[in-house]
């Protein structure tokens, strides 16, 4: 099974959801963009590393809930030397779509 | 302008890093600035005043930790190793001792209450009964924390319990302990940052302290104009019934421990009354009411007017009120007047009423408990004043008493309730808390009395309080404070007797009054202007010491000893 555009685009508001919470516990001047360019990781610009795992748990709530299913997203990223972290918000949508299509790695 | 957020260091032996951007980002006032002193080092911290954390002094401390955080003997027996009770609570004290020794360097230190995560089983069965029982241990460290810190000057536990079921099976977030060790949900946090607030309100004297009903589908249930008292729901066997008599007796628990009731209703008051005087399962009575207006105007307009009558201020009101129409009006009309949303479900009404934390106070004083019986009594004054010819004669039927003593321990809470709550008659409004009042009544040359009022309808308890500061000859009245529930009974006057008879024999020429303008302390200027003393300049007052201020006539005043001159 593949990510559908629609399948897509419904983890990338579970994503904008996540970085609503994510927002409310950062100061006024490191908040998250809404976006998919929006960078997370590796370069300028990236979370915190206590902002990145808030938003990975946060994400993966929502997906597991919304989906019915165990992503298992954090261990995934802690565990495996295959999955890099994403860079960004777009790269977050498409390695939870991948996972939950059955084509993620790990 | 702003107000400076209140500065909140964090100690903990986890990761407070959500915690401390939540509360800091949390926009219910007031605004708390939150800083995290380095975690897993909260007994080091403790008993350490020179680590920086400490510089500057921060306003608050919140110290939460876990129990196995700071509890070596609690970590044991987590791994079923024997630890005496003894040892345990003996390490309890020892924790105890750092907090309280904390508590005097800082004005207010939190402690959540110690919990284990739900899904924690322990021993099972046995896991309360047996010594290795870890809910056992853990109940019995909590009661000790407790018994130890209670009546600790400056020390607040609160129950991080609730914050947990409130949060629900959520609550703990084992991804985030073991990626970043944080133990507890954003859910979790909110609750805790809800209850902290309301701390920081209660400590500033910003308590809610009058709520106002509506009658119909609020008190009970039905329209009592429509179904007469006999027919309304309230008591008998019916879960509707039953529903609005939990919530009544929840009311007068409120009322019992300060909190003023009134009603404001769109009903015929004759036919209203009669119901709570007549319907055999009504908890709350008419001497339950400090005052009321059921008519058929508009409500806005009724709770405006209830509250000046009361002496009190919009923003100390809380209306409660089935309609959601009427909220949106009082909400619209009132900006300053908590309307809290309402729910549908009657059997919910005792369960939101408990969930309203805009009553929470840091101490219940014995003039909190009997608030509405005061009120109740200025009803009975009214109705005097209104049936006699002068002003003289209802003095004289008045009985009034007026004990004026020095500020002690024991009185020292409630002058520093008024200190930080009194707005009207309030000549500088300086706001501090109850031991930084107590420092600056110690200082030489300074010197500060409470007053006490009582007639012949009951004690209306400590209302005042008069303050001088001395030097170079000058007495300048510092603090002049006076509960609106007794102006223009000759309270005012006898405060500045007490001022003027201390100045002078303590060798001052005159005494000085400078007051600072607010938006609500006009009554103060009134009053000054038509106190006798001389006008020195735009609001500056004072009076000549080489004659007495005279003491008011038809009171009986109660006063401390005059020091010898020179003291």
């Amino acid at each position: 099974m593949t990510a559908t555009n629609a399948m897509r685009d419904k983890i990338l508001q579970h994503v904008y959801s996540a970085i609503d919470e994510l927002n409310q516990q950062l100061p006024a001047g490191e908040r998250v963009a809404k976006s998919e360019a929006t960078v997370l990781t590796g370069s300028d610009g990236a979370l915190e590393s206590l902002a990145f795992l808030n938003l990975i748990v946060a994400t993966e709530d929502r997906v597991n809930a919304a989906y019915d299913t165990t992503i298992n997203l954090a261990s995934l990223l802690m565990e495996s030397d295959d999955t890099p972290p994403p860079g960004n918000v777009g790269e977050l949508v498409d390695l939870i779509a991948a996972r939950l299509s059955g084509a993620g790695r790990g | 302008m702003a107000k400076t957020p209140i500065r909140c260091l964090l100690v903990s032996d986890f990761n407070v890093g959500n915690l401390r951007g939540l509360l800091s980002n949390d926009t219910q006032s007031p605004a708390v600035a939150a800083e995290s002193a380095p975690f897993g080092q909260v007994s080091d911290l403790l008993v350490d005043p020179s680590h920086e954390c400490w510089n500057p002094a921060p306003d608050a401390v919140l110290a939460w930790t876990q129990p196995q955080g700071v509890i070596r003997g609690y970590a044991r027996l987590l791994e079923f190793e024997a630890v005496s009770p003894e040892a345990l609570l003996a390490e309890v004290d020892q924790y105890c001792a750092q907090l309280a020794a904390l508590a005097g360097r800082v004005r207010s230190v939190f402690v959540p209450t110690w919990v284990a995560p739900p899904h924690q089983r322990g021993l099972g069965l046995i896991d309360l009964a047996h010594e290795r029982g870890q809910a056992g241990a853990l109940l019995r460290m909590n009661a000790r924390l407790v018994d130890n810190l209670r009546g600790t000057k400056g020390v607040f536990l609160l129950d991080a319990q609730r914050w947990i079921a409130n949060a629900g099976k959520s609550a703990y977030n084992a991804r985030l302990w073991h990626m970043a060790k944080v133990p507890f949900s954003n859910s979790v946090f909110a609750e805790a940052i809800a209850d902290l607030k309301a701390a920081f309100s209660a400590l500033a004297g910003q308590s809610r302290k009058l709520l106002l009903l509506d009658l119909d589908d609020t008190l009970w249930g039905g329209i009592v104009g429509d179904l007469g008292w006999e027919k309304l729901k309230l008591g008998g066997h019916d879960p509707i019934g039953e529903s609005f008599v939990e919530f009544q007796r929840a009311l007068k628990a409120l009322k019992q421990r300060g909190i003023v009731l009134g009603l404001v209703s769109k009903n015929e008051e004759s036919v209203a009354l009669n119901a709570i005087r007549s319907h055999p399962d009504m908890q709350l009575r008419i001497d339950d009411f400090a005052g009321w207006r059921i008519n058929w105007e508009d409500k806005a307009r009724n709770i405006a007017e209830l509250v000046e009558e009361l002496n009190l201020g919009l923003q100390s009101v809380v209306f409660i009120d089935d309609n959601p129409v009427e909220r949106d009006r009082v909400r619209a009309a009132l900006p300053e007047v908590l309307v809290p949303d309402w729910p549908g479900d009657k059997m919910l009404y005792a369960q939101a009423l408990s969930q309203l934390r805009c009553f929470d106070l840091a101490a219940i004083s014995q003039e909190d408990q009997a608030r509405t019986q005061m009120y109740v009594a200025d009803r009975a004054r009214r109705d005097l004043a209104q049936s006699l010819e002068s002003v003289d004669d209802w003095f004289k039927k008045l009985e009034i008493r007026i004990s004026i003593e020095s500020l002690t321990q024991a009185n020292l809470t409630r002058a520093a309730q008024l200190l930080n709550k009194t707005n009207q008659m309030n000549l500088a409004t300086r706001r501090l808390a109850a031991e930084q009042l107590w420092d600056w009544a110690k200082e030489p040359g300074q010197r500060l009395w409470t007053l006490r009022v009582a007639d012949k309808f009951g004690d209306s308890g400590l209302v005042g309080i008069v303050s001088i500061a001395c030097a170079d000859g000058r007495a300048e009245l510092r603090d002049f404070i006076l509960s609106c529930r007794v102006f223009g009974r000759r309270v005012e006057e006898a405060m500045l007797h007490v001022a003027a008879s201390h100045a002078r024999a303590l060798g001052m020429r005159t005494l000085e009054a400078h007051y600072a303008p607010t938006a609500k302390n006009k009554p103060t200027l009134a009053f000054l202007e038509r106190s006798g003393l001389e006008s020195m300049g735009e609001h500056a007052y004072a009076w000549d010491l080489g004659r007495e201020y005279p003491a008011p006539q038809l009171v009986a005043l109660e006063l401390p000893q005059v020091p010898v001159a020179g003291s």
